[in-house]
């Protein structure tokens, strides 16, 4: 018989897997305790000491406003990650289900949800985006919503076609014939089965939505100053990438690691439930 | 000479039919998805009418009422839909309700310039990625696989703003940096301003298009044809060309059709970084200042945009897979 592991255990095996999970914690470290951390109220501005190259008394400068930036690179980080955070949960919260119903729905609703999913993917989802912060005005919620919906028919239509794949599986099949209703095999066959890319998705889908987060940020449509996110460090630093580049520098790495790390959390998570892959 | 051209005419036939068949749903999904943007933009609170009528307290009921008439906003929504819809396909968008022009002519040169910085992020990326593909595919094993991993997820991680600040950075003094230079001031000064832009957006695409390809001579270099082939010892030139291209790019053609779409809202985001005057400061300043017309005329484009790329992409599948040029003889 196969030695039987822990799907955390196989998850953390591989070295570039114990990293990406430290790396990951570390944000999170980062993103909770960022008022503790913080050596500055991000918001406090320092008019004497505006545009400061980093030193002892600022790690990483000070912006225009003699802001501290490691203050509000440590609360860019929280916010960026919350709005992440909340744009995957709602993605979840809607895809999942219109997904199985997508699946699992016979007729004119299967058809009716099909072709609305189609829809969306018709629309580039950075552009959905605008238009929605169109309708709803720019701010963090709006970002939220904006991505969420952006996003939602991607999740929608993985998870359809898991369903429709589990649906001819042999026991699904003698679960019908044996009059179990439908809710139950749903929730005892269907669902489980796609609990693994589901996952695999959420975890990109977070990754698109830090970039998504920063790129609306970064044209002044996604969080409104002063409240600091990693596209709006990236907007105030890029006034002055010339004569003071970490400012642009270090929101952008910032974005960059976190982004490669949630991508091969997501290759982790992929090979840790796919049992071929697993070694 | 005629009938070559027919018998050509006919080896197209199924090829182009095919996919043009699948391009009727395809219509009808992006009718859907204008009306969804046309919906949408009726979700922005503020009149139109009031805007539109004047400013302030100057303005009557009447005068309001008059103007939402004239506007056809008091027809039914459907209806709405059809009048707009009818009048962007003859080019008519209708006017901006902040910029003092009709969107058509705002859009006009903009458009231009987004789709110049898309075209040539694209091609940059193709030239660049698609020979290291082909290099990288030779090369497997472990170490190859992760950093060819690496180099993907590089490019995604990468958001294309901050390269292009990172760009300014470097080349600062070396080349343009900032606005734009049309064609008629000379190839040169047209491309040299551009460079920076396409490498910024087309670098995040190089390396997907990279990735894919690589993966996808990988998975066709290991079948069964090619093992034969090379045990009929075919030279290894020969494979590639005749066999193994063919089949491998299909994932990169489908990559193309998929990230055309993102490509573009890229170059919106882009040319805010080069401060060149393409549709991205349009579209933001349309969404600032809640200008729906403007907003929706800029949607319809990028997406017929994709659509149409998509459609493109559709029909070379059909022209580079095997499978249906076999099914002819």
């Amino acid at each position: 018989m196969a030695e039987r592991t822990t799907p955390v255990a196989a998850l953390l095996r591989p070295l570039t897997q114990k990293i990406t999970w430290s790396v990951l914690a570390v944000f999170v470290l980062v993103a909770a305790a960022a008022p503790l951390l913080a050596p500055y109220d991000p918001a406090a501005q320092d008019l004497r000491n505006t545009l400061m190259p980093p030193g002892p008394g600022h790690l990483l400068g000070t912006d225009e406003f003699g802001r501290d930036q490691l203050s509000r690179l440590f609360h860019a980080v929280r916010s960026s990650l919350l709005i992440s955070l909340a744009t995957t949960a709602a993605v979840a919260a809607a895809g999942i289900p219109l997904g199985l119903l997508a699946g699992y729905a016979r007729g004119f609703a299967n058809v009716v949800i099909a072709r609305a999913i189609d829809v969306g993917l018709a629309l580039p989802s950075l552009v959905l985006a605008l238009g929605l912060i169109a309708a709803l005005g720019a701010g963090m919620r709006s970002t939220v919503i904006a991505l969420a919906v952006g996003y939602t028919p991607y999740l929608a239509r993985v998870v359809r076609g898991v369903v429709l794949r589990v649906r001819q599986e042999e026991y699904v099949e003698s679960a019908r014939v044996s009059n179990v209703p439908p809710w139950r095999i749903a929730v005892r066959h269907v669902v489980p089965n796609t609990l693994g890319v589901t996952s695999v998705q959420l975890t990109l889908i977070f990754a698109f939505a830090v970039i998504g987060e920063a790129g609306l940020s970064f044209v002044g449509l996604g969080v409104q100053p002063p409240t600091a996110s990693l596209g709006n460090l990236l907007a105030d630093g890029s006034a002055h990438s010339l004569d003071l580049p970490i400012l642009t520098v270090a929101p952008g790495l910032v974005i960059a690691v976190l982004v490669i790390t949630l991508l091969f959390a997501g290759d982790g998570v992929r090979d840790a439930l796919d049992p071929r892959r697993r070694r | 000479m005629l009938a070559v051209r027919l018998n050509r005419a006919r080896r197209l036939g199924p090829r182009v039919v095919l996919p043009l068949a699948g391009s009727v749903l395809q219509a009808a999904v992006v009718a859907a998805a204008t009306f969804v943007v046309f919906l949408l933009m009726r979700l922005i609170p503020g009149d139109p009418a009031r805007i539109l009528a004047g400013p302030g307290g100057s303005v009557t009921p009447e005068q309001v009422e008059r103007t939402r008439r004239e506007l056809g906003l008091d027809d039914p929504i459907a209806l709405q839909y059809w009048n707009w819809i009818t009048d962007a396909v003859r080019g008519d968008f209708g006017n901006s309700l902040v910029l003092n022009d009709t969107v058509a002519e705002l859009l006009a040169d903009r458009l231009v310039i987004t789709l110049q910085l898309s075209v040539y992020a694209f091609t940059l990326a193709v030239v660049l990625a698609i020979p290291l593909s082909l290099v990288a595919a030779r090369r497997q094993g472990a170490i190859a696989d992760k950093l060819s991993r690496l180099a993907g997820a590089t490019g995604v991680a990468v958001p294309s703003f901050w390269l292009a600040l990172l760009l300014i950075i470097v080349a600062q003094g070396v080349l343009p940096t900032f606005g734009y230079a049309p064609l008629s001031e000379g190839l040169g000064a047209h491309l040299g301003h551009m460079l920076l832009p396409a490498l910024a957006l087309g670098a995040g695409f190089a390396t997907l298009v990279f990735e894919t390809t690589r993966a996808g001579l990988i998975d066709t270099l290991s079948s069964d044809y090619v093992r034969t082939a090379r045990a009929f010892q075919i030279p290894e030139r020969r494979i590639y060309g005749r066999y193994a291209l063919r089949n491998a790019f299909l994932p990169t053609l489908t990559i193309f059709g998929l990230e055309a779409g993102a490509l573009m809202a890229g170059a919106l985001l882009v040319e805010n970084a080069f401060a060149l005057p393409g549709m991205g400061r349009l579209i933001v300043q349309g969404v600032l200042s809640r200008d729906y017309p403007v907003v929706q005329a800029c949607i319809l484009v990028i997406v017929v945009v994709f659509v149409a790329v998509n459609l493109l992409m559709d029909l070379l599948y059909a022209v580079v897979d095997p499978r249906v040029r076999r099914s002819r003889g």
